[in-house]
């Protein structure tokens, strides 16, 4: 059973992703903004039990940290670069999003539910 | 005719003419005044001669007389000069001959007459017109005789003339001169004002492309620059409604997209959750559910990436690609959509030896979508038992795919309004089956088709079907489309 961390601050989204996600027989844990995902991986300023997930489904558009200086934190750590990370944005397909380092799939919502389970199997088979 | 030019040629004209003017009426006083002039000298001669005159007779001397005579010869004009008795005997005469006769023309009688200066003209024997002038040589009341001069008014209007042509010399030398700097001076403020002319005009046609940071830098102080102002004013608003625009649809896309993505979220968890099993109406009621919100959503993409290309901030992924292939996978995407509304899908592939025929550089996913939005549109238009049909050909550098049906066609007076967004044929609406649509499918297509740098064509009868056409350019955008003609294909009605 591999560990999903999904963090979007719209709570609907979250849900879902998390309920579709949670279906293929992971555990999944959700976070509302990077601030509070970054914390829980052990990069915050707040010290909570890190956190190592198998797959981060991250939202770009967020309050407190953004997707991107939460990419860019994780690329600066040793132990969560290799964390596979799978945008799930609608912010279109900007080069911006292109060029980030450390993105492993972008899926633009609304998302469409199997390809996102699919994306998910890609990296946890 | 350029501003310059024009400014040159009304300057140069306004100098020229502002000379002729100060000529004509310089020379007309000059020419009075010099004939005035040269009366009065002749009057002045005339009364030296009537003094010389007088003492000759006083004196019984006529030596004095001749030799004055003899002084007179250089005047200009000079024909004679005499002195005649009370009897018009002539006395002295310049002219040996004559001396010692009566004069007894009408001339000579009529001066022998004058109480005063008598000014006549004659023609005198040699066909000259000769100036005579007469004047009474009195003393004491009492009448000596007559003085007379003649001169030859040819010589005397000689001597006006080239007065007047001397000056009429220095004249063109000052108006050359001044017409050179007029000239040299309109050219320079010409230029002085074709420089921000151009500037501004340069400005307009950026703006007019799009480019909305250009800004004009003219530090003038007339209606030129102020006009230049109003332009960088112009431009910062437009800049500033771009900006507004721009955020407007970032936002309007995530207020939009979020609901849309948690709704279509929970049908997909509801489809996939395999524990429970749903009724044939729950069913029925999550794939509405599902297709109108799917709807919405492909709705508000079409207008953000129509929005976006139209402002160029799309980035298309271009590489090497099969375009056949492509037309085969969205035929068979279609191929069950077809056969419900009982319409024949056919793909119309030339057979082509070498494997890269259809080779294009193109981006994959946007060209689906071109091809996919002119599918769905001729399926919609066509009736049942109609015929589809998706073509690639190879023209050489070019490759020409589409769509053609034989459906219902379209007007020619629609055709030229297609491709601009939110139009949808008025006539043909309802016309095969309910028609729905944004109106926006055909620009995405021409937008996206010339980012490839293609373009997209449509050909139609009315009642006989319609093709829509795009053609690429193997090499990629890179390379200008070739300039050959567009024949479009045959259609099949």
């Amino acid at each position: 059973m591999a560990k999903i961390v999904v963090c979007d601050d719209e709570a609907n989204i979250r849900g879902a992703v998390m309920a579709l996600v949670g279906m293929l027989g992971h555990e999944v844990t959700g976070f509302a903004d990077g601030e509070e995902l970054l914390d829980n991986l052990g990069l915050g300023e707040h010290f909570v039990s890190p956190l190592t997930p198998d797959l981060l489904i991250l939202d770009i558009r967020m309050p407190k940290q953004d997707g991107f200086s939460v990419l860019a934190r994780l690329q600066a750590d040793e132990r969560c670069r290799k964390i596979p990370v799978i945008i799930l944005t609608s912010q279109g397909k900007t080069k911006e999003l292109f060029q980030l380092a450390g993105v492993s799939a972008f899926l633009e919502k609304p998302f469409d539910p199997e390809a996102l389970q699919k994306e998910v199997q890609r990296f946890l088979p | 005719m350029s501003i310059q030019t024009r400014l040159t040629l009304t300057i140069s004209a306004l100098i020229t003419s502002t000379l002729v003017a100060a000529f004509l009426i310089w020379g007309l006083t000059e020419f009075v005044h010099l004939k005035n002039e040269q009366t009065r000298e002749q009057q002045l001669t005339l009364e030296k001669l009537c003094g010389v005159c007088r003492e000759a007779a006083l004196n019984q001397n006529d030596v004095i007389l001749m030799n004055y005579i003899e002084l007179l010869k250089s005047t200009p004009g000079f024909v004679y000069a005499a002195f005649l008795d009370s009897r018009r005997v002539t006395r002295v005469h310049s002219d040996p001959a004559l001396l010692s006769k009566i004069l007894d023309d009408p001339v000579s009688r009529a001066g022998a007459q004058a109480e005063a200066p008598l000014r006549q003209v004659y023609v005198g024997a040699r066909g000259s017109r000769i100036v005579d002038w007469a004047a009474p040589v009195n003393n004491n009341g009492r009448r000596l005789g007559t003085a007379r001069l003649g001169l030859d008014e040819e010589a005397l209007r000689r001597v006006i003339r080239g007065v007047l042509t001397l000056t009429l010399r220095r004249f063109l030398w000052v108006a050359i001169g001044s017409l050179f700097v007029g000239f040299l001076g309109a050219a320079f403020l010409a230029r002085g004002f074709n420089r921000p002319i151009t500037q501004l005009s340069e400005g307009v046609r950026k703006i007019g492309e799009g480019d909305l940071d250009c800004r004009l830098d003219l530090s003038r102080s007339d209606e030129l620059g102020y006009l230049a102002g109003e332009f960088n004013r112009m431009a910062q608003k437009l800049k500033e409604l771009d900006e507004l625009k721009e955020s407007f649809l970032n936002n309007i896309s995530h207020e939009m997209r979020s609901p849309l993505t948690a709704i279509l979220g929970y049908v997909g968890v509801l489809a996939a959750d395999k524990k429970t099993v749903p009724s044939p109406l729950m069913t029925k009621s999550l794939k509405i559910i599902q297709d109108e919100a799917k709807r919405l959503a492909g709705f508000i993409n079409d207008i953000l990436d129509l929005a976006k290309m139209q402002a160029d901030k799309i980035e298309f992924d271009f590489r090497e690609m099969d375009l056949a292939t492509l037309a085969r996978e969205v035929g068979d995407l279609f191929r069950p959509n077809a056969e419900q509304c009982q319409i024949r899908l056919n793909l119309a592939i030339d057979d082509a030896p070498d494997p890269a025929a259809f080779h294009v550089r193109g981006d994959r996913e946007a060209l689906r979508r071109v091809l996919v939005n002119l599918l769905s549109n001729a399926l919609k238009f066509t009736p049942n038992n109609g015929v589809v049909q998706i073509f690639v050909q190879d023209r050489g550098q070019e490759l020409m795919s589409g769509v053609q049906d034989n459906g219902i066609g379209i007007p020619k007076e629609s055709i030229d309004k297609l491709f601009t967004k939110f139009t949808q044929v008025k006539e043909t609406r309802n016309m095969v089956r309910k028609v729905s649509g944004t109106g926006l499918g055909l620009a995405l297509a021409k937008e996206i088709v010339e980012a490839h740098g293609g373009r997209i064509g449509v050909a139609s009868e009315i009642n006989k079907g319609a093709a829509f056409y795009f053609i690429l350019s193997k090499q990629g955008p890179a390379v200008e489309p070739a300039s050959g003609q567009t024949i479009p294909p045959r259609l099949l009605g």
